[in-house]
């Protein structure tokens, strides 16, 4: 019965978006102007019920389907987006840091590098004429989509070696598995490949205004070789240094509305919360698998929107 | 608590500052866009002209406003929609006083690329901030 219950809001959680592209699609005096962000307010709890069973990111689920179908210019949303990614990450920072979950060695010098690239990526997003951005969004969009079906992940990556920079900055550590109590310790090499990789990152993240733990989990794990585990957590707390940097070139360029992005950040946090709560009974696979088809959906709808076939 | 699972000292020490900051930026966001939404302090947009200008890009919303890029925002900040950016500032920000606090641990024990490392992410961060980047106008 709880399961049931559960899925039906998850079920209710998907079904959320499309009230909205409804709503979107009404004529526009019909709505005072607190409907929108009321309206926000309940997509983004929605969303961030279905995110955390899902393992997607609040951030990479809130550009496109609010940027495809509410009224606000793709500024603001990717302002808003970026805040929501951010403080996303930073709630979740200091349990992560405790539990040796994230692990600030591996963490900083990849952030650094991000973290200004980041900058250059939001300079690049406002720089570009705003179809051009929906284009690219919608490219990158789907092109997550097809990277989160698609990628493996690995538990305990073999790292024979570690690289001479990984070693000099002491990127290593000890998971302990909190079930069994054995200790892992790890370590990480491909440390060069992997600054190129998350100064891309940064790119994007800045562009976009999208949370970035989709590329930053494979780069941690597959590339870098760190355990899935302490990459899900350095990956967020990664996140909260680079979304950092680029929110405020989103502040400074008067792309952060607060109207739009406090309903956001609130309903996403308090979603996140019931969704967390709800891990255990939803059936994750299947939530997943709904989300991943609701991305696809928004990052077709952002490639059209950008191309002006569906506006 | 066994030695493996007790965080670093500059975990520990990031962890508390950045549970502080979190804290009490997402609590000052919340309390100041209640005073917005409820109209104590008057907003320098009115709410109802809000459907009009966020469909424009944010240069524009800028000009139709009066306001200007960079700081320029604080020249209002007795307005509740301009107050509501202190909550997000202070989110952006609280990342800072973390880095600058495990920067001594770090010359401490003599590991000078680290505090390098946090010093060039604080600067990063700094002159993302400062407005010289892409500052408005």
């Amino acid at each position: 019965m709880r399961r049931l219950l559960a899925l039906a809001l998850a079920a209710a959680a998907l079904a959320a978006a499309p009230e909205a592209w409804a709503a979107a699609a009404l004529p526009e005096t019909s709505m005072p102007w607190w409907g929108w962000p009321l309206a926000l307010f309940v997509v983004c709890f929605f969303l961030g019920i279905v995110a955390v069973p899902a393992g997607v990111g609040g951030g990479v689920l809130f550009v496109p389907i609010v940027g495809g179908f509410f009224p606000f210019h793709l500024d603001y949303v990717r302002g808003a987006g970026l805040l929501v990614a951010l403080a996303s990450a930073l709630s979740a920072g200091p349990a992560l840091l405790n539990a040796g979950l994230a692990s600030l060695r591996l963490a900083l010098p990849l952030a650094v590098v991000a973290s200004a690239s980041s900058i250059l990526g939001a300079l690049i997003g406002f720089a570009l004429p705003t179809n051009a951005v929906q284009v690219a969004l919608g490219g990158t969009i789907l092109a997550i989509v097809v990277l989160m079906a698609v990628a493996k992940r690995s538990e305990y990556p073999e790292v024979a070696k570690p690289d001479a920079i990984s070693a000099a900055l002491g990127m290593n550590g000890i998971l302990v598995d909190a079930g069994t109590g054995r200790q892992h310790p790890w370590q990480v090499h491909r440390t060069p490949a992997g600054l190129v990789v998350f100064f891309l990152i940064g790119i994007l993240a800045g562009m976009f205004g999208l949370g970035a733990g989709w590329a930053n989990m494979p780069a941690l794990n597959l590339l870098m070789g760190a355990p899935l585990k302490v990459s899900a957590g350095t990956s967020s707390f990664i996140l909260s240094l680079v979304d950092s940097s680029a929110a405020w070139v989103y502040l400074n360029k008067g792309a952060v509305l607060p109207m739009i992005a406090v309903p956001s950040v609130i309903g996403m946090m308090l979603g996140a919360k019931i969704g967390a709560k709800l891990l255990k009974v939803l059936p994750a696979a299947i939530v997943r698998k709904l989300v991943l088809t609701l991305l696809a959906f928004a990052g077709m709808r952002a490639l059209l929107k950008g191309l002006g076939i569906w506006t | 608590m066994s030695e493996a699972v007790r965080p670093a000292q500059d975990q520990a020490r990031y962890a508390r500052l950045l549970a502080i900051g979190t804290h009490s930026g997402l609590a000052l966001l919340v309390i100041l866009f209640g005073i917005y939404m409820l109209g104590i302090v008057e907003p320098h947009v009115a709410h109802e002209r809000l459907p009009e200008l966020w469909k424009l890009p944010a240069s524009r919303f800028l000009e139709e406003t009066g306001l200007s890029g960079g700081w320029g925002w604080t020249a209002f900040i007795g307005r509740a929609d301009i107050l509501t950016l202190v909550g997000i500032v202070s989110l952006a920000a609280c990342s800072v006083p973390c880095l600058l606090a495990i920067m001594p641990v770090y010359w401490a024990s003599g590991q000078r690329i680290l505090f390098a490392i946090c010093a060039l992410e604080v600067a990063v961060i700094g002159l993302a901030a400062s407005g010289l980047v892409g500052g408005g106008h």
